[in-house]
């Protein structure tokens, strides 16, 4: 691998985690899908030094382009309330997780790192042109080596829009009636409930 | 100075460390969301990083294409479920809603 | 045309014409359908089945060709059903197959033919039922008629078998035809549970003879008798205390005892009364009774080799006649007594099958088909002339015989056949069983000959003989009893006096503890009173009365004594036709072979016959001819006749000799107690203690994983995090493992446990260098030599079969002598102390690498004791330490580094006993700590 190469990998890989803990440590929703954005065109030119060029494009064109947009939308909509103010319960768990996920991260990525693997030669079509990550390459895998799943695919998709405008879509009046009328019901069961074990402690206690 | 499959791997589970500490710790939906989104992507850096190592074939390259799209319809729905959760509870704060628990 | 059509394949139509019947006429009962097509099928089959029956048993006639004696028999092999492999003779096969010689043919054609009858008769006797209910009814019986053609032609007991249980079978069911009423449903079940306790005889029996004979064939079974005899167990003696063929004939006479009703299972023959009136006349009286005499003539010659079982027959026989005899007498119900007579006249059979005259027992099944089946119907027409769906008191009837003139008349001459009035059918058949008794009590021994030799002492034959004139001469009385009763008396009593609050419950008062009358829930169907006016039958029920009446006379015929006072011959067809398939005593059976030297056991059989008619049916003629019944004894179940008997014995014999309460007592109460006992022990312990603390434990279990529930969304990303770490883990590092594949000497192929982009690298000497580079194969092969000896073990066998393994060392160590067993020391040398002989053999490894064993105080052979007091043993050579074998194996140590995909390797070392394959259980130094040893 040239120097080029190492340079780049340095470098993206770099922007890459620093847009990642940029998303996950921003208080402002907004602040993290910019850091999102970052991160996501880190790694496409990281995708670059693997030989993934079209991949490359779709992770530009499908994660910047789509869903950090799609992520910025929600958070104009919602505004304000996109932002959730700090809270102090639940220290201890946070603490417990960040140890957890940073010790699996520390040992698996030292686990890893400076293992090598030898270079296999590249894909190559008729012509004899290496087409490993290409256009060309990567169309025959999916449209010859993986119709179906691209096919399921695409269903998948119809089915998320289709499922997203229900979830998502405003309630009629009588409908919100319904969703209130539930709440209340729910509030009254919980409510009935504690009175009832309240009662049973003070049998116990007396 | 050389860059081996390992530091990719490397990077990969550092980026997946991250995107799961963030869901772990942050009570956001639309943050926790975006983790989501810095946890497949590691995945996909790793699956990449495996295909430059196997070339002779795309399958690493076409099974981070399908967890691209997925992660798209992924979006779609969780970020229609935060609306849809706003509308509730006038707030996008994940430890308050446990109605689902009963 | 008798030769147009195979014989054999019409065998099969005789079985598959009901059987079909039965399939069409459960569908229509199921479906619905026409009564007049459910009428056509279901005696449509059953004729269509005689006249097959009839073609056959003509060509069996042909094949005899003029000679009645002589064998001829018409098979058809089915299919072989399965076989079975019995010691000492190899592979049986058990075929389907269906037979007919003469012996069975004669059978075939009293079920198909009175069967076919009595279908006629029940098509106008079932009319009232609806039409499912009626569709039913001759569902069950055409199964029946198929079943008891399967048991009558089957060639082998297995397939006899079959039918055996299938009509007990339909005998339950239409006994439980009425299965609304608890009564019948009861009687049902009582009937099949008995019947249940004599198939375990059955199965037991027909094993027996499948181990002894090597076969289920009729035909060889009694081909391989003779052999029976001297065969069994012998408990030391020369000759066998029980012999295969008493055990074989003991347990099948058991079953008899249960499909024939004789002491100690009969109890179930007259509650099966409940089942409708043609049930009770095909089933309980013409043919599925009389199956056990049919099976023991059928292997008559195994019978026959047994002396103890024939002798028990015999007087068992005797003792059910005279029993239920005596019970008969005092009934007041014609079906009762018809059962009462019925299992009589099945212990009359039975008891000439004891005596040896199976050929006469056989003949009275025929001539008792008859005129009993005519009685039975002769009930059930009077009980359909008087409107009663249950019964006929007799008390309550008289003056029939101006009313129902066939009936009468057909009812007369059966009554006749049965009390043996000279010339009827039933005179000829009991004369014949009491000739059978009279030559066993009276033998005609050779000069010199003594008891001794017999098969049966004469004390046999006069004690059938007495006790079957007794009941003789009771069965002429209660007949004529019955018949006086219902036919005669110059009214027809019902007209005026029958109330009816006296009918069943009647007699309550003074058994307070009888069964079948008040554990029914009180649920039987309703009696009500008589009609008024009692009108002949319709000409379907009449007409089989008087075939079956006229057979009662004429039957008899075909059993003419052979020889009369005077030297007459008469020609005696029976007794010839059945002698091809039926065995007899030597020569010496009367019937053919009597000569006119010895004519007294015939003067003697006459002579009891006639006076017991003469007795019987006079006494019965003065009491009850011009009898006028006294309405308070009717209401105590009595007459003027039978009360004199006093109350007590009245009761005791009306209550069928309280055989069932004294089963109740013996044997129903204990399995009641262990009944109540399990469900206590199922209440107290499996459902208190088993189940609740199982309930415990899912509930605590629940709980637990209920509390994992949180509904917080950050705990399940946790807990999602540590599987995923766990996972990563596992993918990390190789796993490595190793076992032996396959051992030859000392060379060893190890198999390496598999992983994901594993990579394997052997070095299975252990020596760090080595045998190749990583390579994707998982197993190696690898030739130690004693350079690669890592250690050494003694294998030492145990009595529980695995060997002890023990690790072995430079220095010496004992053996513990628990591992020896008991004994192991040796024998003592001259001049050396006792004690000697305590010190346990010491082993260890020698320089060489041998075993060294120093014997001490034990025995051990395999080797040569050297002059420095131990032997030395090369791996692989057996050594015994008293009896306690021990091998001497080398231990080696295999390693693996196994590599995946990312790089990282790991090593792995596992130890083998050079023994076949077995893991070293310690890990071995062949330094090993020097242990205290005793010298």
């Amino acid at each position: 691998m040239s120097t080029s190469n190492f340079v780049l990998f340095l470098v993206s890989g770099g922007l890459a985690i620093v847009g990642a803990i940029g998303t996950v440590a921003s208080r402002k929703p907004l602040r993290a899908a910019v850091a999102l954005l970052l991160h996501i065109i880190a790694l496409a030119a990281l995708y670059l030094t693997l030989h993934a060029e079209l991949l490359a494009a779709l992770q530009l064109l499908v994660y910047a382009g789509a869903i950090v947009v799609l992520f910025v939308f929600v958070i104009m909509l919602i505004g304000p309330a996109a932002e959730v103010p700090s809270n102090p319960r639940g220290k201890i768990t946070r603490l417990l997780s960040l140890v957890v996920g940073g010790s699996v991260m520390a040992t698996v990525s030292f686990a890893l790192v400076g293992h090598t693997a030898p270079r296999l030669p590249m894909l190559r079509n008729e012509a004899g042109e290496n087409i490993f990550g290409t256009v060309e390459g990567m169309g025959v895998a999916i449209y010859q080596q993986a119709l179906v799943p691209f096919e399921l695919v695409s269903a998948a998709l119809l089915v998320a829009i289709i499922g997203a405008i229900a979830i998502a879509r405003s309630r009629t009046p009588q409908e919100q009636a319904v969703v209130v009328e539930r709440q209340a019901e729910r509030i009254e069961l919980a409510a009935a409930r504690d009175a009832e074990l309240a009662q049973a402690t003070a049998k116990v206690g007396s | 100075m050389d860059v081996g499959i390992g530091e990719y791997l490397a990077l990969a589970s550092i980026l997946f460390g991250i995107g799961a500490m963030g869901f772990l710790t942050r009570r956001n939906f639309l943050i926790q969301l975006m983790s989501i989104e810095v946890m497949l992507n590691s995945v996909n850096v790793m699956l990449v990083a495996f295909n430059r190592y196997q070339p002779s074939n795309h399958d690493g390259q076409v099974f981070a294409f399908f967890v691209i799209a997925i992660a798209a319809a992924e979006a779609a729905v969780g970020l229609a479920i935060v609306i849809s959760l706003f509308r509730l509870q006038k707030s996008v704060e994940t430890d308050l809603p446990s109605a689902l628990k009963h | 045309m008798l030769d147009s059509f195979p014989a054999d394949r019409a065998l099969l139509l005789i079985v598959l014409f009901p059987l079909v019947g039965a399939i069409a006429l459960g569908l229509a009962s199921r479906l619905g359908a026409n009564r007049s097509a459910v009428r056509f099928v279901a005696v449509g089959s059953v004729f269509a089945s005689f006249v097959t029956a009839l073609f056959c048993f003509a060509k069996l006639y042909v094949m005899k060709d003029g000679d009645l004696g002589g064998e001829a028999v018409i098979s058809r092999q089915l299919w072989e059903w399965f076989h079975v492999t019995v010691p000492g003779f190899g592979q049986t096969s058990v075929d389907v197959r269906f037979s007919m010689d003469s012996l069975s043919g004669l059978m075939t054609l009293v079920v198909t033919g009175i069967g076919g009858l009595i279908h006629l008769y029940a098509l106008s006797y079932m009319e009232e039922e609806d039409d499912a209910g009626y569709a039913r009814f001759f569902t069950y019986l055409n199964l029946f008629t198929a079943s008891m053609l399967i048991l009558v032609l089957a060639s082998n007991l297995v397939v006899m078998f079959v039918g055996w249980e299938g009509v007990g079978l339909c005998s339950y069911l239409l006994i439980g035809y009425k299965y609304q009423y608890t009564k019948y449903a009861k009687a049902g079940k009582k009937a099949f549970i008995a019947n249940r306790v004599g198939d375990l005889g059955v199965i037991i029996g027909m094993f027996t003879l499948l181990a002894a004979t090597g076969s289920f064939e009729f035909a060889e079974i009694n081909a391989a008798a003779p052999g029976l005899k001297n065969m069994g167990f012998t408990f030391g003696g020369e000759t066998p205390f029980f012999s295969f063929a008493t055990i074989a004939c003991g347990f099948l006479f058991l079953g008899c005892t249960g499909k024939s009703a004789q002491i100690p299972l009969y109890v179930w023959l007259p509650d099966a009364m409940a089942g409708p009136t043609p049930v009770s006349a095909l089933i309980h009286a013409a043919t599925m009774v009389t199956s056990g005499i049919y099976l023991c003539c059928r292997l008559s010659p195994v019978f026959l080799q047994s002396t103890t079982v024939m002798a028990t027959i015999a007087i068992i026989g005797s003792v059910t006649a005279l029993v239920a005899a005596t019970i008969a007498v005092v009934q007041k119900e014609m079906k009762k007594i018809l059962a009462y007579s019925t299992v009589s006249q099945l212990g009359f059979m039975f008891a000439a099958v004891g005596v040896g005259a199976f050929t006469a027992g056989f003949f009275h099944v025929f001539t008792h088909a008859f005129f009993k089946a005519c009685l039975f119907l002769g009930a059930g027409s009077v009980m359909h002339a008087i409107g009663s769906h249950t019964d006929a008191n007799i008390f309550k009837l008289g003056g029939l015989r101006h009313k129902l003139k066939t009936t009468h008349w057909t009812f007369l001459v059966s009554c006749l056949a049965i009390a043996g009035t000279p010339f009827f059918s039933g005179f000829f058949s009991k004369d014949e069983i009491l000739l059978g008794a009279a030559s066993v009590a009276l033998p005609h021994l050779t000069e010199g000959q003594t008891t001794e030799g017999l098969l049966l002492q004469p004390w046999t034959g006069w004690f059938v003989l007495i006790t079957l004139f007794v009941a003789a001469t009771m069965t002429a009385f209660y007949m004529f009893r019955m018949y006086f009763l219902a036919f005669w008396g110059e009214e027809y009593r019902s007209a005026h006096g029958g109330d009816h609050h006296d009918q069943e419950h009647g007699h309550t008062h003074n058994d307070g503890h009888h069964d079948d009358h008040h554990d029914n829930g009180g649920y039987e169907p309703a009696e009500h009173a008589y009609a008024a006016k009692p009108h002949e039958s319709p000409v379907l029920m009449t007409f089989p009365l008087q075939v079956l009446g006229v057979g009662a006379v004429i039957v008899g015929f075909l059993g003419l004594p052979h020889l009369l006072p005077g030297g007459i011959h008469l020609p005696n067809l029976w007794g010839e036709w059945m002698s091809a398939s039926i065995a007899s005593i030597g020569d010496s059976f009367p019937a053919l072979h009597a000569s006119e030297e010895h004519m007294s056991p015939i003067y003697v059989a006459m002579t009891f016959g006639l006076l017991a008619w003469a007795i019987g049916v006079g006494a019965a003629y003065q009491a009850y001819a011009n009898a006028t019944i006294d309405e308070d004894l009717a209401a105590k179940n009595m007459d003027h006749i039978t009360a004199k008997l006093g109350a007590p014995v009245h009761t005791f014999l009306f209550d069928k000799w309280r055989v069932d309460e004294a089963y109740d007592f013996a044997i129903l109460k204990p399995i009641r107690g262990l009944a109540q006992l399990s469900a206590n022990i199922d209440q107290s312990f499996v459902d208190t203690l088993l189940t609740r603390f199982t309930a415990w434990g899912a509930r605590g279990v629940g709980w637990v994983f209920t509390r994992l529930q949180t509904g917080v969304v950050h705990f399940y990303g946790f807990v999602f995090i540590l599987g995923a770490a766990a996972l990563s883990w596992w993918f990390l590092y190789p796993h490595p493992s190793l076992e032996v594949r396959s051992q030859e000497g000392a060379r060893v192929t190890v198999e390496a446990g598999t992983g994901l982009g594993y990579e394997y690298q052997f070095d299975m000497d252990s020596d760090g260098q080595p045998e190749g580079e990583f390579g994707s194969a998982n197993t190696q092969s690898f030739a130690y030599d004693a350079d690669d000896h890592v250690g050494f073990v003694m294998n030492i066998g145990t009595l529980r079969g695995d060997p002890e393994q023990i690790p072995l060392f430079r220095s010496e160590q004992q053996i513990d002598t628990d591992l020896l067993g008991v004994s192991w020391q040796r024998e003592l040398a001259e001049g050396e102390d006792e004690s000697a002989l305590n010190v346990p053999p010491v082993v260890w490894v020698t320089q060489e690498s041998k075993l060294a064993i120093r014997p001490n105080g034990a025995l051990v052979r395999g080797g040569q004791l050297g002059d420095d007091g131990y032997m030395t043993f090369a791996p692989g050579d057996v050594a015994r330490i008293g009896r306690v074998p021990v091998q001497f194996h080398p231990v080696v140590r295999a390693t693996v580094e196994v590599r995946n995909a990312f790089g990282h390797t790991r090593k792995y070392s596992e130890e083998f006993v050079l023994d076949g394959g077995s893991r070293a259980t310690a890990r071995l130094q062949l330094t090993g700590a020097p242990q205290e040893v005793a010298r």
